[in-house]
């Protein structure tokens, strides 16, 4: 078992004469107390570190008092600044009211931020907040699915276009890049659509609330819709557990202090400032028939607090209950994460860290051997160590990306030329980036040299004599770049016309020779491809109709703007 | 258009020769006329949110409701039909798109088939007012409040409906709705001096020339799914949808079906 702390980041303040009719507009929210209440949490988590839990999870809803992060992001961030080796999550981005490139790159920052500690987490949200926010909540499905396909793409593609129906994008390439290649996933799995949205992706399922008996139903439809519909099977680290938990010396006190902090919580609960009606289209009529056996009401302010005791909504007593208690429910529910969720409504700070203490020095350690999976977590990124690895290739491609190619016709080409001197002939072309024109832009002709990505930009070349028979093997080929001083001369290849003669097809992908070095020619620079070989009765011609070149670069503009 | 526009809505009256007839108005887009059934509230219910979020909805309360007696003036189906167009006229309303329920899908067939250049979509949803002698409508006369729950409804005892925060346990007897449902079966006696059903309609239903949607709960015990059957083959331009699970008040029973189905059919995707 995994232990991580988990609050609904309630706003404590909500006054007590405020009863059903009246509307939770901001009228209610003292920012400073909010500033107070973010103070508060954010000891608590970090403390959680101290105390050995593996991670820590944030998430966000709108217009409400029960949760005051509209954006857990920004807490996650705040976390992870506070925090060294602890696991940082979101549960989730509320992905249908937010762009899916901006979550993406906000998760791979957060990744990079933590040195590889982040959990991302995704949501569809609450009916409230397709009001205010004014979407159309019939589109949410579509919307989800289409803005999770972007953000995974995101997360692992080098670039990518992408025509949605919600979402068309071009050339998307975000930086950073996460450092967990794949980043994990988690997402709340209740309903029959969302989990087999998450078992086809291999996102963990979250179960919160609920008796152990309704999480058991989910994580086994999750099972049996991964090993029948995807093909694999899912171990205890796929199946996430939360809870409301308030730990005390004694059962007495622990209900004594956790009755009024879940009051409420129940008390500002689903209590939304806009909606005339229960908005349609978020779920099916069949989204939680897998549950419909066992489900018990939704509790509120009526049910009894013995009832939710009983029942799991809140796991309350002294070490000893909440161990056996919570044993019990991991063993029945089956999940390998436990979310504890700590910070019960308006409870005060110094009783949730109180809880936390007694439950990281007894609970804890009972519970750590259950439901573990056989094989353990990658270890994580310490801060400071390299995060990447250079991946070894064994045969590198040729640059693609280039823009521009450089033949024979091309305006660039100044001369052919073969001349004779010193005992040897040499042939080829000449070629010129020309000077910048009154008005016109200036540019670059760059050779792309070797990386780790690639090998080189193409360089395609055959030289033949009049007669149509090909260069010796042992001719010398050269292209060079310089604007007449010695200096700034630049090599992009020498080497034995061989290379070229023994690839019967150049123009094959990834047959060419490539460029040795990078090389860049700009305004007026000379560029110089020949062949160096001893006299002979027939030189090569450069003119002839079995001679070729290509040089495939990147012609940059440089775009000057006042 | 999202939850936000269609959430908001107007409540209005409007004097058609002398008959004080009152109206919800909401959302955006092609104007839409909702008729109720059995039960009218003055609220914006879920549905016309739902329909709120594709059209303009004009959610009609028929007179005789509010007031828990039908006026004088009506004497049938027909009457609230000219109603109805009196209120298009009134309203500059050329055409609509028009959705009846129940006893609403009665005076929704009725206009459909008197005046056609009136509706462009036409959604009948468990409509009464057909003459079917093999799967005749429930005798609403002889029915107690328990008959007439079972009827009416599939599940009659705590359901579980989606919500905010993990849904709700909701039981129908106890729900405000019902009591309204039991008392307008009364007005629906009155007005059809108990024969619910119109021996003349089904010969009408060939001059009905809009797009039409027929959509019955399987479960329909009030009035049969052989009715919308019938209905599907009688109109001419007339697709058939049953939802399982759901009796006769499938926007109640099966919500997020029933509202996807009759969506998906006026935005041209069904």
């Amino acid at each position: 078992m995994k232990f991580y702390t988990f609050d609904e980041l309630t706003y404590p303040a909500v006054p007590a004469e405020a009863g059903p009719e009246v509307r939770f507009t901001n009228r209610f929210c003292d920012p400073l107390t909010v500033s107070r209440t973010y103070q508060e949490h954010l000891d608590e988590w970090a403390l959680c570190e101290e105390l050995g839990f593996t991670g820590v999870f944030v998430n966000e809803h709108h217009f409400t008092a029960i949760n005051i992060q509209p954006s857990c992001n920004i807490t996650a961030a705040a976390i992870i600044m506070r925090t060294r080796h602890m696991r940082v999550g979101v549960i989730g981005n509320i992905l249908p009211l937010r762009h899916p490139v901006q979550v993406a790159e906000e998760f791979a920052m957060l990744d990079c931020l933590s040195g590889g500690r982040f959990i991302g987490g995704i949501v569809r949200g609450v009916p409230a907040e397709y009001v205010s926010y004014n979407i159309d909540p019939f589109t949410s499905s579509e919307r989800l699915r289409e803005a999770y396909d972007i953000i995974y793409k995101c997360l692992t593609e080098e670039i990518f276009d992408y025509d949605g129906k919600y979402w068309k994008l071009t050339g998307v390439s975000i930086w950073p890049r996460p450092i967990q290649r794949p980043l994990p996933f988690w997402m709340p799995t209740g309903s029959r659509e969302t989990i087999e949205f998450a078992a086809e992706r291999h996102i963990a399922g979250a179960q919160v609330f609920f008796p152990s008996e309704a999480f058991r139903e989910c994580f086994d439809l999750y099972t049996k819709v991964a090993r029948e519909r995807f093909g694999w099977t899912p171990g205890y680290d796929q199946f996430v557990g939360a809870r409301l938990i308030h730990v005390a010396d004694t059962n007495a006190k622990a209900i004594e202090e956790g009755r009024e902090a879940i009051n409420y919580f129940f008390r500002v609960l689903g209590r939304p400032v806009n909606n005339p009606a229960p908005v349609p289209g978020l779920h099916g009529d069949q989204s939680y028939n897998h549950r419909r056996r066992i489900e018990r009401d939704f509790p509120g302010p009526h049910t009894s607090f013995e009832q939710l005791r009983e029942d799991g909504w809140i796991v309350c007593g002294d070490p000893d209950y909440v161990t056996r208690w919570l044993e019990r429910d991991m063993k029945i529910a089956g999940y390998g994460h436990f979310l504890g969720m700590f910070h019960v409504g308006n409870l005060p700070h110094d009783r949730v860290v109180a809880s936390k203490r007694l439950f990281a020095a007894h609970v804890l350690p009972a519970l750590r051997d259950i439901n573990v999976d056989a094989i353990p977590d990658q270890p994580l990124a310490a801060h400071g160590d390299m995060p990447y690895q250079v991946r070894e290739t064994q045969s590198l491609g040729l640059y693609r990306d280039f823009n521009y190619t450089i033949d024979c016709d091309a305006p660039e080409v100044l001369r052919d030329f073969v001349r004779k001197a010193d005992g040897r002939t040499t042939a080829g072309w000449e070629m010129r980036v020309p000077e910048r024109e009154p008005g016109g832009f200036p540019y670059q002709i760059i050779f792309s040299g070797p990386t780790s990505e690639h090998r080189g930009s193409a360089i395609r070349l055959r030289l033949v004599d009049a007669r149509g028979t090909e260069l010796a093997g042992d001719s010398d080929v050269m292209l060079e770049v310089h604007d007449g001083a010695e200096a700034r001369r630049q090599v992009v290849f020498a080497g034995k016309y061989q290379a070229f003669k023994e690839i019967p097809d150049q123009h094959a992908a990834d047959a060419a020779v490539a460029a040795q070095q990078r090389a860049v020619a700009e305004d007026g620079y000379i560029i110089h491809l020949r062949v160096a070989l001893a006299n002979s009765a027939a030189p090569p011609d450069p003119q002839a109709d079995g001679s070729f070149f290509e040089l495939e670069c990147f012609k940059h503009l440089l775009n000057v703007t006042a | 258009m999202g939850a936000g526009d269609a959430s908001q809505f107007t409540r209005n009256r409007i004097d058609l020769g002398g008959l004080n007839v009152a109206y919800l108005n909401g959302g955006r887009g092609a104007p839409l006329v909702y008729l109720h059934g059995l039960s009218a509230s003055n609220r914006w219910e879920s549905h016309h949110l739902a329909l709120a979020i594709t059209n303009l909805v004009y959610a009609v309360q028929l007179p005789g409701w509010p007031e828990g007696s039908i006026p004088a003036v009506i004497e049938s189906a027909h009457d609230y039909a000219k109603l109805i167009i009196a209120l298009l006229d009134a309203l500059g309303l050329d055409s609509v798109d028009l959705v009846g329920h129940s006893f609403g899908g009665w005076i929704a067939l009725d206009l459909a088939a008197e005046y056609p250049s009136r509706v462009s979509r036409l959604v009948l949803a468990d409509a009464m007012g057909l003459d079917v002698p093999e799967a005749p409508a429930a005798d609403l006369a002889a029915m107690d409040q328990d008959s007439f729950l079972r009827a009416a409804f599939v599940e009659t005892g705590r359901v579980l409906v989606p919500g905010d925060f993990g849904g709700a346990i909701e039981d129908v007897r106890l729900g405000q709705e019902f009591e309204t449902q039991w008392r307008s079966r009364e007005l629906i006696l009155g007005l059809t001096r108990g024969r619910l059903a119109d021996p003349e309609l089904t010969a009408k239903l060939s001059s009905i020339t809009a797009e039409t949607l027929v959509v019955w709960g399987r479960d329909d015990r009030l009035v049969p799914y052989q009715h919308g059957e019938l209905l599907a083959r009688m109109i001419p331009h007339a697709r058939l949808r049953l939802i399982d699970g759901a009796g006769h008040t499938p926007m109640r029973e099966r919500r997020e079906t029933f509202q996807r189905l009759v969506r998906d059919f006026l935005i041209g995707e069904g």
